[in-house]
Order: C-alpha cells, then sequence, then structure tokens
C-alpha cells in the first residue's frame, strides 16, 4: 500500500514533467564545470533552467514553435560537443547565448528569403484596415509594432530580442558577440531608430523632426 | 545628432551622463519636442513591459528529445571511457609492463584479504558486545564511531541541502563505513527532497555494495525513486551489480504511464538483461 503511494506521487510529479527540486544549490558555472569533467547527466539541470528562455529567444526570432523547439536541441548538442572549450571565467548565460546566436545565425543563413516573408506573412495577419478600426490604442500599436519588429534584418532583431525582450544587459550582450558595451549600446539605439521609423511609416506618420 | 537619435539615446541609456541633464532641459521647454519624446517614450515602454509575442509553451517532446540525447551522450562517454582503459592495458601488455602490474596486483589482493580476516575476527568480538542492532552487521561495517562519521551524521540532519551533500562527500569510499551512516544514507536516497542529495547519496552508497544491508538497501530504494536521474542510475547500478532481486521493484517502475521515455526505455533494457 505503501508503495502504492509512492507511485501515485511519481504520476503527479510527471505531469509538470522532468522536477529537479531545489536546484539552485548548484550555480550555472558550477554545473557546466561538473559536466566539462564528464559528469554530462549535470546538463540536465542547465536545460531545466534555461529551456523556456532559449525558446523564447527562438520563437521571437523565428515564430515557429517546432523550429525553436529544433533550435533549443541544436544549442545544447552543441554545449555538450563544446564543453570542453568553456571557462568560468563569464557568466555561463553569455556562454549559452553565444551559440544559441551562432544557431540562429546557421539557421538564418540557409533559407533566410523565405524566413523573412514567414516572418513578414505572420505579421500581416492582423493589418490595420478601416475595417477592423475598432481595435485601437495600445492592440494595434502592438500590432504595428510586431510588423515593424519583423521587418528588421534578422541580426537587427537579434539584439534588440536579446535587449529588450530576454532583458539581458547591454555588458552580457557585449560579452556574447565579443564586443564592447558602448558598441553595443550604440547598436541597440540605432535599432530602435531603424524600428520607431519603420513603426511610424506603417502607422502613417511623418516621422520627426530634427 | 538629430533631435530623434537624441531621444532614442537618452531613452536607451545610450547618451552620457554628462548630456543628460542637458537635454532633460531642452525636452522641458519645448513642448512640441516633448510631446514626441512622450510619443517615443511610450513606445518604448510597450516594447518592454508588454509581450509581443505571446510565447507558446514549449512541447513535451522537445524535454522527450533533450534527455533521449543526454542518455545516448551517457553511454557514449562510458564506452569512450572503456576503450580508453582497453588501450591503456594493450599498450601496457605490448610494452611488456603486465607482468610486474599483475605481481603488484596480486600483493595488493593478498594484503586485502589479510586485512579482511582481521576484520572478521575484531568485529564478532564487537557484535557479541551489542546484540540490538537496527540491523545485521555486516564486516564491511566498521562498528566504531569515528569523528568524521559523526559529522557525517549531524550534517545530514541539516535543513541546508549543500550541507547535506557536504556530509555525503566526506564519506571515503575506500575506508570502512558505520552502520548509523549507512541507514542515514538510505534515509537521505529515499526521503531527502532534494535530487542532488538523492544522487550523491546513492553514488556513495554504490562504492559499499559489497555489503548485503546496503545492496539490500539500494533495491528498497527503487520503489521510493520519483527522479529520472536517480531511477537510471539506480537501474545502471543494479545491471553493473547483475542484481536480479531487482528486477521486481524496476517492473513497478514501469507500471507509471507518465514515465518518461528515456527513463521506460533504459529500465527496461535493464529488466531484459537481469532477467
Amino acid at each position: 500500500m505503501n508503495r502504492r503511494y509512492n507511485l501515485l506521487r511519481i504520476d503527479d510529479s510527471w505531469n509538470q514533467t522532468v522536477q529537479y527540486e531545489d536546484v539552485d544549490i548548484y550555480s550555472d558555472n558550477q554545473l557546466m564545470l561538473k559536466v566539462k569533467s564528464g559528469d554530462v547527466g549535470k546538463l540536465g539541470m542547465l536545460y531545466e533552467r534555461y529551456k523556456k528562455k532559449l525558446f523564447g529567444f527562438f520563437y521571437k526570432m523565428n515564430k515557429d514553435p517546432a523550429i525553436s523547439e529544433d533550435l533549443v536541441q541544436t544549442v545544447f548538442i552543441k554545449m555538450l560537443n563544446s564543453r570542453h572549450t568553456y571557462n568560468d571565467s563569464g557568466k555561463f548565460s553569455s556562454w549559452m547565448y553565444r551559440i544559441a546566436t551562432n544557431v540562429n545565425a546557421d539557421h538564418y543563413r540557409k533559407p533566410a528569403m523565405l524566413l523573412e516573408e514567414d516572418i513578414n506573412q505572420s505579421e500581416k495577419k492582423a493589418p490595420c484596415t478601416a475595417s477592423n478600426e475598432e481595435i485601437l490604442g495600445k492592440q494595434e500599436t502592438m500590432n504595428l509594432l510586431k510588423q515593424a519588429i519583423g521587418r528588421l534584418d534578422p541580426a537587427k532583431r537579434e539584439l534588440l530580442i536579446l535587449s529588450r525582450f530576454q532583458k539581458l544587459k547591454y555588458k552580457e550582450i557585449a560579452d556574447i558577440f565579443n564586443t564592447s558595451e558602448s558598441a553595443v549600446k550604440m547598436k541597440a539605439s540605432r535599432v530602435i531608430a531603424e524600428l520607431t521609423e519603420t513603426y511610424l511609416k506603417l502607422e502613417g506618420g511623418d516621422g520627426y523632426e530634427s | 545628432m538629430d533631435m530623434k537619435a537624441k531621444m532614442i539615446s537618452y531613452l536607451t541609456g545610450a547618451m552620457p551622463k554628462r548630456n543628460r541633464l542637458e537635454f532633460e532641459r531642452f525636452i522641458a521647454n519645448s513642448p512640441h519636442h516633448a510631446e514626441q519624446f512622450e510619443k517615443l517614450s511610450t513606445l518604448l515602454s510597450i516594447l518592454d513591459a508588454e509581450d509581443l509575442f505571446d510565447v507558446p509553451e514549449p512541447s513535451a517532446d522537445m524535454d522527450q528529445s533533450f534527455y533521449a540525447m543526454l542518455e545516448n551522450a551517457k553511454t557514449k562517454q562510458k564506452e569512450s571511457y572503456l576503450s580508453k582503459w582497453k588501450n591503456y592495458l594493450s599498450e601496457l601488455l605490448h610494452r611488456g609492463y603486465l607482468k610486474p602490474l599483475a605481481f603488484g596486483l596480486a600483493m595488493l589482493l593478498f594484503g586485502a584479504v589479510i586485512q579482511r580476516q582481521q576484520n572478521i575476527l575484531g568485529y564478532s568480538d564487537v557484535q557479541s558486545k551489542q546484540p540490538n542492532l537496527s540491523f545485521k552487521s555486516h564486516p564491511g561495517i566498521d562498528n566504531s564511531a569515528t569523528m568524521k562519521e559523526l559529522a557525517v551524521l549531524s550534517l545530514l540532519e541539516l535543513p541546508s541541502s549543500s550541507k547535506r551533500l557536504q556530509a555525503i562527500n566526506i564519506i571515503d569510499g575506500d575506508s570502512e563505513i558505520q552502520q548509523k551512516v549507512v541507514a542515514a544514507l538510505l534515509n537521505t536516497l529515499n526521503n531527502d527532497p532534494n535530487v542532488n542529495v538523492r544522487l550523491t547519496a546513492l553514488d556513495a552508497l554504490a562504492r559499499f555494495n559489497s555489503i548485503p544491508e546496503v545492496r539490500a538497501g539500494l533495491i528498497e530504494s527503487i520503489y521510493y525513486q520519483n527522479s529520472p536521474l536517480v531511477q537510471i542510475s539506480i537501474a545502471d547500478i543494479m545491471l553493473g551489480l547483475q542484481e536480479k532481486r531487482a528486477v521486481m521493484p524496476l517492473k513497478s517502475l514501469l507500471e507509471d504511464k507518465h514515465l518518461p521515455h528515456p527513463v521506460r526505455e533504459r529500465i527496461t533494457t535493464a529488466v531484459d538483461e537481469l532477467i
């Protein structure tokens, strides 16, 4: 009877996929160093910590859940294969996002044109026309912003997503791209400028005065 | 720099501190630019605050694929360790080092047998003085409580999981183990809320697999495990020990219809090979 109870408890926990209780006792760096030293099972803990963030990053780039899941898998395979190159001098997440941005770049390199079309198509699903003028205000702004983001080229969209949506600090983005923090700030400003320009064009405005 | 670029530079934090105050004064004195600035600021705050993309939850397939990949990587790693040892041994053989090595090992084994005999004699004496032990004692179990063992037992009681991990890491696989420590480790393996602590306890216990009580405890503990890592590890250990008594508890894990595919596959393989 006691054993049956334990099995039922197992059922409950499995409904929420794999659970790692209290995994915070190891830092990301400690876990990755364990993976590097041969305890590859610890990669499972890093996966549980970062799977949603990475999935969100890829999904915001390509809007395709299946492709995003494949890309998350690719990131972890690459992390495993290149574990010998890991050192704990920087943040683990910077190293992980560096791999993720490379995986993302590889993905866009293949069918670049197609992907651009897909994103623009998906953004056009809710156009701002006279027939749906009742959907105003914030919702309209959001739709136009999504369209404007879809029109950015992948590298700029990636920078925007990392800085504004993944909430990475400029310093961390600088580490990922092996550049300076000030260079990232400048690029981010330019991307925002281009985004607002596109947004205003979509909105039908005249832009800003110099 | 045009006004729009300045506004964005200010809003994104790229504008140097020394220029920010001057910019704020300018905006405060120019209602026209203030209106444009307000619009831009609202736009950026929507970017920051709203979940524009409505990201769905990743599917269970992603977990399945990842854990299958991880299991595959673990298997490959074990195989590579084996082949490394094989290469090392063949190199020793090739260089003619095997004979002296075999002699050394034989001497080591002889020493271990002598030590064991001495332990058995000493142990019988201790057992006759302590008849009310919680479970049957064994020559591998040292009944004398050392400072190290007391430290292990007290650290295992602490609420901090890192302290409990530290406790288990104190245990040296080469020395003897006190029966109270075995009982505490089994209790940790079955009931600790932290999967890392349970895994570490399992590793520690597996080093003492020659002790019958440890083996029996490990078999019994299969029923208590709900973490895939512990389930797979314990199945591997049972397979390594060729412990046929583990077949029933392992089969009971397979009754769980939500058992992830890689875990099910691994346990099924272990059961098939044990039968």
